[in-house]
């Protein structure tokens, strides 16, 4: 095989990351938090710590809609990744505006890209990568499929534009979502990279996220 | 009486490559379920005219090992890995199709990543 080291950087499921610990050379395993208010910081620091001792790498992941939870999260130095659920304009906004490490599918759940130049220009200011993950689009019928795509695609000309850092990932949420590193290039390759970019965006990019995380 | 017409020169043979994939499902399958599964996936993830061009042939699938191997076009490798990546289910079972490899003959595509299963 090649020397490249692939890394899968969103993981929510313990079967799931036992399979991608056999594809990938390194696995990030994420943890959905979502917020409606201010969550205990002492049993969330507790929880990351158990994590932290049988996964090595962890992410955390924040579904809300309210931007100033993102900041409070943040500034709280919890030596995990932060990720954001794309979604929501206003939330797609804040978090590139804050330099969070990553937001996650920008078009998730909307009927447009999520993304506009403005944005992607941010995004490359404030070292934002941006996620590209499979399984919303296993999990949609094929209408939903087409349309995902359509947007992803979108998303990857302005990505490629602005020199984004970007990412793909399975976001797994349970075993059957996991796919191979080859496989999750072509899914790139399918919203428009070339193959060196594709390949790139499971070794190089994430690479670079990881010193991020190492440097807390 | 020659009933089939002649083999092309080289130069005009459709360019093909061999792809090697590994099944693993919830429960073991049959040889026409996965052939079944995987022209369903192309034609639902490519269109009639993309499996067309894609040119997509089911070569054979070892029940044991559940692996296989499938043929296309050199220049659509990448779209009919992508439709056996989106490939999630086979007749109500739940299945990750993952490919082992791509290769521009059989012979070499046993060799390389199929020895590990017992092929012969």
């Amino acid at each position: 095989m090649t020397s490249l080291q692939f890394i899968e950087m969103d993981i929510r499921d313990a079967k799931a990351y036992e399979l991608a610990e056999e594809w990938f050379d390194e696995v990030v395993f994420t943890k959905k938090l979502k917020l409606e208010k201010s969550p205990d910081y002492g049993k969330l620091k507790e929880e990351l710590k158990e994590l932290r001792e049988r996964y090595k790498k962890v992410a955390l992941l924040l579904i809300t809609n309210k931007p100033s939870l993102i900041r409070e999260v943040k500034n709280r130095n919890l030596k995990a990744l932060i990720y954001v659920q794309g979604g929501s304009l206003k939330i797609n906004r804040f978090a590139l505006e804050i330099g969070v490490d990553a937001l996650i599918s920008p078009e998730f759940g909307r009927r447009d890209s999520g993304l506009d130049h403005v944005l992607a220009r941010l995004a490359a200011k404030n070292d934002v990568a941006i996620g590209f993950s499979l399984a919303p689009l296993l999990r949609a019928n094929p209408y939903e499929r087409a349309n995902i795509l359509k947007f992803m695609m979108r998303n990857w000309r302005l990505i490629e534009k602005y020199k984004v850092p970007r990412f793909l990932t399975s976001s797994a949420e349970s075993f059957w979502e996991v796919r191979a590193p080859r496989d999750l290039a072509s899914f790139g390759i399918a919203i428009g990279m070339e193959i060196p970019q594709a390949k790139a965006s499971i070794s190089f990019y994430p690479r670079k996220i990881l010193e991020k995380l190492e440097k807390r | 009486m020659n009933k089939k017409p002649k083999t092309l020169p080289p130069t005009l043979r459709d360019k093909q490559r061999y792809i090697a994939f590994q099944v693993i499902g919830e429960r073991t399958f049959k040889s026409g379920e996965i052939k079944k599964a995987i022209w369903e996936a192309s034609l639902r993830v490519l269109g009639e005219l993309g499996t067309a061009k894609a040119k997509i042939w089911f070569i054979r699938f070892d029940e044991k090992s559940q692996t296989g191997i499938v043929r296309c076009d050199r220049a659509y490798v990448e779209q009919v890995r992508f439709a056996l990546t989106m490939l999630t289910q086979i007749n109500g079972s739940k299945v990750i199709m993952r490919t082992l490899g791509v290769s521009g003959t059989i012979k070499r595509l046993k060799m390389k990543f199929l020895k590990e299963f017992d092929w012969k």
